[in-house]
């Protein structure tokens, strides 16, 4: 049964993938990182995630026409070298929690990431 | 450190039996039995009552939510070393001190950054009467529930439990509601602007009745240390905007503009002149 660490070392064994974080966005605290962090440490980079994370959940485009339990899946950001996934995270207590693989654009698939870090967010919940 | 616990955080039991997960009554019973040897965590997981991954999500996020309350208290509290004291839980992920300390830190500063009044954290809030009409409800399902049962009875550590969520998720929200001018503390006076040497009724008229920055930003109540700029990474997407939005009543000088009894043309002028020649 995966805990944090097995969710984020096989985040980490997805082809390309330069980091993993888990991320309470209610308070911007990263409970578990793996990799190399975009901007040196895992805390700063964590706040800023919650960031765009707030940005997105709060705003009525994104999410007035969606399920009210959840709203969003999870944010793409596209860069020149590489991709940034941010997985939002459902369990059955109220948390605030997304998952973000930090992906190289040359050495990874966007999609198989996707779907692979979708499924790795489902077992950390469903065992 | 392996457990933290404070009234007004929500614990792991409040969450679990708050969604429906467990049974009030089926957790008393699991604790009774399973507490005393500090076997829960291993239980609950062994019954299939909880994923490995929900323990550790639930462990965490409570135990760093306590933690705050515990650790970033004014007030201070009583320490005590235990030795050899078992937390009933068991043992789920340990936390460095280091990085508790961090966190706290951290935390505080994001809830100075969004709007630096800290009596609100534990004082009962209520809705400004505004807030009901459409236009102004807030952004997210969050704080609009938020918003609904926030009663002038209720503090925010209530809500948090009435509403099975972590303690410092509602304080944030709590404050970026009352920043944007949507909920207030009957019972506790906003954050002023003013430091009591520039109160009004001084004579003469002239310059000194402006407080600087007292316009549009607010500073921290006096007594109460707040970086004077807030970290912008840590601050939030609604930290810089939060506190210019505000509906709070205005600061004593910027209320007042226009009620200088004899304002002093000539100093003015003066003013004005040095002014526009340094442009």
């Amino acid at each position: 049964m995966p805990g944090i660490d097995e969710c984020l070392s096989g985040a980490m064994a997805i082809a390309g993938a330069r980091s993993a974080s888990l991320v309470d966005w209610s308070s911007g605290l990263a409970l578990g990182s793996l990799g190399d962090s975009p901007v040196g440490e895992h805390e700063t980079a964590a706040a800023e995630t919650t960031d765009l994370v707030r940005a997105a959940v709060e705003s009525q485009t994104f999410t007035v026409a969606e399920d009210r339990h959840s709203p969003l899946e999870d944010i793409i950001v596209t860069a020149g070298r590489s991709y940034h996934l941010i997985r939002f995270i459902d369990t059955a207590f109220d948390s605030r929690l997304v998952l973000h693989l930090w992906l190289d654009r040359q050495s990874g698939n966007l999609a198989v990431a996707r779907f692979r870090l979708q499924a790795l967010a489902e077992d950390l919940v469903l065992g | 450190m392996a457990a933290a616990e404070s009234s007004r955080a929500p614990g792991l039991a409040d969450l679990l039996t708050g969604c429906g997960r467990i049974a009030p009554e089926a957790w008393a019973e699991l604790l009774h039995r399973h507490g005393p040897q500090g076997r829960l965590a291993q239980v609950l997981v062994e019954r299939q009552l909880l994923t490995r991954g929900e323990l550790e999500l639930g462990h965490l996020g409570t135990l760093f939510d306590a933690a705050y309350f515990v650790l970033a208290d004014p007030a201070g509290g009583t320490w005590r070393f235990e030795s050899d004291a078992r937390h009933w839980l068991g043992t789920v992920a340990l936390v460095d001190p280091a990085r508790l300390g961090r966190e706290v830190e951290r935390r505080r500063r994001l809830l100075d950054g969004i709007w630096p009044w800290p009596q609100l954290d534990t004082a009962p809030v209520r809705p400004v009467e505004h807030s009901r009409r459409p236009s102004h409800r807030p952004p997210g399902r969050r704080r609009r529930e938020l918003l609904d049962h926030a009663d002038g009875r209720r503090t925010p550590a209530d809500l948090a439990r009435l509403l099975g969520r972590s303690g410092f998720g509602v304080t944030a929200d709590v404050r970026r509601l009352a920043a944007a001018g949507l909920l207030d503390a009957p019972r506790h006076a906003a954050p002023t602007a003013v430091p009591p040497a520039t109160a009004p009724g001084r004579p003469g008229g002239g310059l000194h009745r402006r407080v600087p920055g007292a316009t549009l930003r607010s500073t921290p109540a006096p007594g109460f240390s707040a970086p004077g700029t807030p970290d912008p990474a840590a601050a939030g997407a609604a930290a810089p905007t939060a506190p210019t939005r505000s509906d709070r009543p205005p600061t004593t000088a910027a209320a007042h503009p226009l009620t200088v009894p004899d304002p002093d043309i000539a100093l003015l002028t003066r003013v004005r002149d040095l002014l526009e020649a340094r442009l």
